[in-house]
């Protein structure tokens, strides 16, 4: 599974140094990557330009490519900051389905380069009461429309999109984690150490849609998978899932397409029908997570959580 | 322990009595056969489909890594599983049964039928049953449609005629209709058939978002015998409302970024810091002031 | 006392003297073992620490929020007591203000050691968000500092004149200093003038500013939807709180000053029983501010704030907590109201204790909330569930009590720790009448 997701992260590497027509292998370190993300060496023709490195490296660029490549990086931060124009995605979770495969959360994590017990999305098992049985509720960010987390950021490092979800500037974020303190859903991680194979991805470009490679001392959460959705693809998460718990859509386009089944309903027809409710809908965070009943609750309550005051 | 114990016998009763009940498959349904030999080919294809989307629950066949769920997901290479005639496992993987999904508009025929392929290497006693009609052309190469849409009463009206010399209408044919979405197609009104001459009429809903001016993808697709849908219309009509959105980043919010802030905030922000800022600058000008009145001769 | 003889005593303390260099040189050690902690965090990651995703807030904003709280005894003691008249407060004034300065000074430090990421600090100045908390917390904060500064300097120009003419042993670096700084004073009337208007607007100018650094920082837990923090009286609970620290680190300032200084002359009993007094006053808001923080939720129990409630009241903090509320609280009013126990060794120790009660305040206030958040911890490790600090984090901790001590111990000993100017003015004063 986990050879899938980096695949697509190869080929879009490689594309992108085809755009930018520099051929040939790794040469200039460390810093340089920093700042490009990329190591370039053995330049064509044309006229080359000398630059000096944080590390003191003498790295000769092609004149013209290098303004190309910093002009492509920003486009890629406006475009994934501004979203798709005329989008507004939702997700609704059908927690009667939800048998705990864990598949959204093992997708997640291998697109997103997290460790098992990061999590983007994680399912907990609920029992809102002593007597009401147990059931399991994948709990991804909810990508409020009035984001606790992003009105307290300092840096505009975490922002909210045209088309909805909340997104991550890591290379903006000072690690305060003030985001993390005020999210009601706890659906933010922090990398309080290197991040997994950090050695493996330091070279790569950035990609603010995906949020890799992520990086130390910053925060990283739920994405809604940007870049998929761009590329008209349903999120990891809900592509992943073997029980069809997830439909995800546009609600402008007011239709909503279930992961497993592919099969697309009307979204207020949907939430209609099946008494959809949002999460601690008290708190004003205008969540775009919908969920609908754990009708037929399946959830056992691990032992160890019996106890924890937290669940009644 | 004990409770938990006689909880889990409880349940896998209960989970018997309730959910290993016959999954009854319709008789035509049941005689159903491959339009191909299974050859190793379709058994490759079938394992990766297999692999990609089965294993989670059904785990590897033989191994009997499937997962804990109820009611229980059979083993492909389990005798149970294998009793299936080639058409009960074709309506079971498309249709699905409560959670098992329906793989309907995951899968194609053919796919499904790869798969079957692929799950019938584990059964050794396994002869195909196989019957050479199916080779024959597709239906969508034997009919024409025709689609008018009515605005004023959201009616789709379909004819369906025969691709024959006379160009008889053609009665029966099973037509479902879809609005494109960004994620894949939305059905409008359930799926009918043609009467004596030909016509289904469908009633779109009048409020279903198109594009910009409200133009809406539609495409016709007719049901063959297997249940499975080929398109064979794909037709823009201004048959929704506009569309509306509003840029959720246009109006000044506390969450919204720095430069939409709402205003009063950043006025009082800065006008604060200014203020306090002009009087610290007026202290350091008095005593600046206290130096020039002094003298240096101590 | 002759004039003489107050600018000999007042004086006599500034000098460089072995044990300073001494206490100095162990201050750095200190520092320097402490700081290999800060190294080692900065390399590995704020792994090192005890955080973990859900408990994200721990020992540095704890410490933080305390720093902050201690330097807000500037500006009761000269603004508040200041401009309501009472005269016994001068020879404390500038004990409060360097404990204003050194505390709000390392406090903007250690928020930085909370960060995970310190070489991206200029993007809060590059990008730096009108709406979140922390932009407003740098702001006041650094404003505070440059205004308790010149709180301190404004009224020690006279005392720097003075004691250029007064100590003639000192080394040129010192003299020169006090020659720069004292801007030509030679106590014209233009010049008194324009200091008394100076000292006058920063005495006003402090108090906003002094609010706002802790009831801002108090807004970085108010602002968030979390049970426990989202509530309407953390300011002024935070405010009044502060006033506690501050005044009892004053007490233990003033002790210390006295005995090592030989100031018995000029800080004596009564002005331990003064700030007794004031101690017991500001105590007993405090007490009043957390009757009404604990009471009305812990009536009501609500079902999220129940469970951090729960775990302050009989749970895994409830014997820090009762330590706090009853040890560092309840007695030291009880106890203070009695005149003995406002003599200076008594009320030093029981300053010592509230000290220390309002520091773990500080922690059950920023880490309880957080361990129980609306939604259930699950499927982490078990050390994702609660927090224990670690000794690299407490290694930072200590450095930035160091450095704390450092700077008081640096200004008290540079320059005179007493206004001579002021003793010497009001003294006068007495005797014309």
């Amino acid at each position: 599974m986990e050879e899938n997701y980096k695949e697509p992260n190869k080929k879009s590497r490689r594309d992108f140094l085809k755009t930018l027509g520099i051929v040939g292998a790794a040469g200039a370190s460390g810093a340089m990557a920093l700042y490009f993300g990329q190591q370039y060496e053995n330049i064509k023709s044309g006229k080359k330009v000398k630059l000096l490195t944080v590390d003191n490296k003498v790295v000769e660029f092609e004149d013209g490519k290098l303004k190309e490549y910093e002009r492509q990086t920003e486009e890629l931060f406006i475009r994934g900051r501004e979203g798709i124009a005329g989008k507004s995605w939702v997700m609704v979770i059908d927690l009667a389905k939800c048998q705990n495969a864990r598949k959204c959360i093992t997708a997640c994590q291998s697109a997103h380069q997290l460790r098992p017990e990061q999590y983007h999305i994680n399912t907990l098992t609920m029992q809102d009461s002593q007597d009401t049985p147990a059931y399991f509720m994948p709990k991804p960010c909810m990508h409020c429309d009035n984001p606790p987390c992003v009105s307290v950021c300092p840096v505009d490092a975490t922002f909210k999109r045209n088309d909805g979800p909340v997104l991550m500037d890591n290379d903006r974020c000072i690690g305060c984690r003030f985001c993390i303190a005020a999210c009601p859903y706890s659906a933010r991680i922090f990398h309080w150490f290197d991040p997994k194979n950090a050695v493996l991805f330091k070279d790569m470009p950035y990609d603010l849609e995906l949020n890799v490679p992520q990086k130390l001392g910053t925060v990283t959460k739920c994405l809604f998978s940007a870049d998929r959705l761009r590329k008209n693809e349903l999120p990891y998460c809900v592509s992943n899932c073997p029980n069809g718990v997830y439909y995800f859509g546009d609600k402008n386009e007011d239709a909503v397409t279930n992961g497993t089944t592919k099969e697309t309903v009307r979204l207020s027809t949907l939430l209609k029908e099946n008494a959809a409710y949002r999460l601690m809908e008290e708190l004003g965070q205008e969540p775009r997570v919908y969920y609908l009943p754990p009708k037929g609750r399946k959830g056992t309550l691990p032992e160890e959580n019996k106890n924890n005051e937290n669940h009644v | 322990m004990k409770n938990k114990i006689f909880l889990l016998i409880l349940i896998s009763c209960f989970a018997y009595s309730v959910f290993s009940q016959e999954w009854t498959v319709p008789d035509d349904k049941k005689k159903l056969t491959a339009p191909f030999k299974f050859d190793s080919e379709h058994q490759k294809k079938g394992e990766e489909i297999f692999n990609k989307t089965c294993v989670s629950c059904h785990g590897h066949p033989g191994q009997g890594d499937f997962a804990k769920l109820t009611p229980v997901p059979k083993d492909p290479a389990s005798n149970e599983y294998q009793a299936n005639t080639d058409g009960e496992l074709f309506f079971k993987i498309s249709e699905g049964r409560i959670i098992m999904p329906s793989f309907k508009n995951t899968l194609k025929a053919v796919d499904i039928w790869d798969l079957i392929a692929y799950v019938r290497t584990y059964n050794k006693d396994y002869v195909q049953v196989f019957t050479e009609t199916a080779t024959e052309t597709s239906i969508t190469s034997k009919i024409s449609s025709k689609i008018t849409f009515a605005e004023e009463d959201k009616k789709l009206k379909v004819r369906i005629i025969n691709k024959d010399a006379e160009k008889t209408a053609s009665e029966g044919v099973t037509l479902s209709i879809y609005a494109k979405r960004y994620f894949g197609w939305l059905q409008l009104d359930k799926t009918k058939k043609t009467d004596q001459n030909g016509f289904v009429s469908f009633s779109l809903p009048n409020d279903l978002p198109g594009d910009s001016i409200g133009n809406l993808q539609i495409t016709l697709k007719i049901t063959d015998d297997s249940g499975f849908e080929e398109t064979i219309a794909d037709t823009i009509f201004k048959a929704g409302v506009p569309i509306i959105y509003n840029n959720l980043l246009d109006n000044r919010a506390m969450w919204n970024i720095r430069s939409k802030a709402p205003l009063w905030l950043i006025l009082t922000y800065s006008g604060t810091v200014l203020t306090v800022m002009s009087v610290i600058l007026y202290i350091i000008w008095i005593l600046a002031q206290i130096r020039k009145k002094g003298s240096s001769e101590i | 006392m002759t004039e003489n003889k107050i600018i000999q005593d007042l004086l006599q303390s500034v000098k460089l003297s072995k044990g300073f260099y001494a206490w100095m040189t162990f201050l750095t050690i200190s520092l320097f073992v402490c700081l290999y902690a800060y190294y080692l965090q900065l390399t590995t990651g704020l792994g090192v620490t005890g955080l973990r995703d859900y408990i994200s807030w721990g020992l540095y904003i704890a410490n933080f929020v305390f720093f902050v709280a201690s330097s807000l005894v500037g500006m009761l003691i000269s603004s508040i007591l200041g401009l309501s008249g009472q005269k016994w407060i001068t020879p404390i004034v500038r004990i409060a203000e360097i404990i204003a300065v050194a505390f709000a000074a390392v406090a903007g430090l250690v928020i930085v050691s909370d960060m995970g990421r310190p070489e991206k600090l200029a993007n809060v100045f590059l990008y730096g968000r009108f709406q979140s908390p922390i932009l407003w917390d740098v702001t006041v904060v650094t404003t505070y500092v440059i205004i308790s500064l010149l709180l301190f300097y404004t009224p020690l120009i006279p005392d720097l004149t003075i004691a250029y003419k007064n100590r003639t042993d000192l080394p040129k670096w010192q003299k020169g200093l006090y020659k720069i700084l004292s801007l030509n004073w030679v106590g014209n009337l233009e010049q008194v003038q324009l200091q008394k208007k100076a000292i006058g607007i920063l005495l006003v100018l402090v108090i906003p500013v002094a609010m706002a650094i802790h009831t801002v920082t108090s807004w970085l837990f108010a602002v968030t939807p979390r049970s426990g923090w989202s509530s309407t009286i953390l300011g002024p609970y935070f405010v009044t709180g502060a006033f506690v620290t501050g005044v009892a680190s004053v007490i233990i300032a003033m002790y210390i000053f006295q005995k090592i200084y030989s100031l018995k002359e000029y800080i004596y009993d009564i002005h331990f029983d003064k700030m007794g007094k004031l101690l017991v006053l500001v105590c007993l808001i405090y007490l009043y501010f957390n009757i009404n923080e604990f009471l009305i939720p812990g009536y009501r129990m609500p079902k999220h704030e129940a469970a951090h409630l729960h775990s302050l009241f009989s749970g895994s903090h409830s014997i820090m907590f009762w330590f706090v509320q009853i040890v560092g609280l309840i007695l030291p009013i009880i106890l203070l109201i009695f005149k003995p126990f406002r003599k200076p060794f008594p009320i030093t120790l029981i300053a010592i204790i509230v000290f220390i009660g309002a520091w773990f305040k500080r922690y059950l206030i920023v880490i309880s909330p957080q361990e129980h958040p609306f939604l259930p911890i699950q499927n982490v490790p078990e050390n994702f569930t609660y927090y224990v600090p670690t000794i690299t984090e407490i290694a930072i901790t200590i450095a930035s009590f160091v450095l704390v001590l450092m700077i008081i111990s640096v200004l008290s000993k540079v320059f005179p720790i007493i206004p001579i100017h002021e003793t010497l003015t009001e003294r006068n004063k007495q005797n014309e009448k």
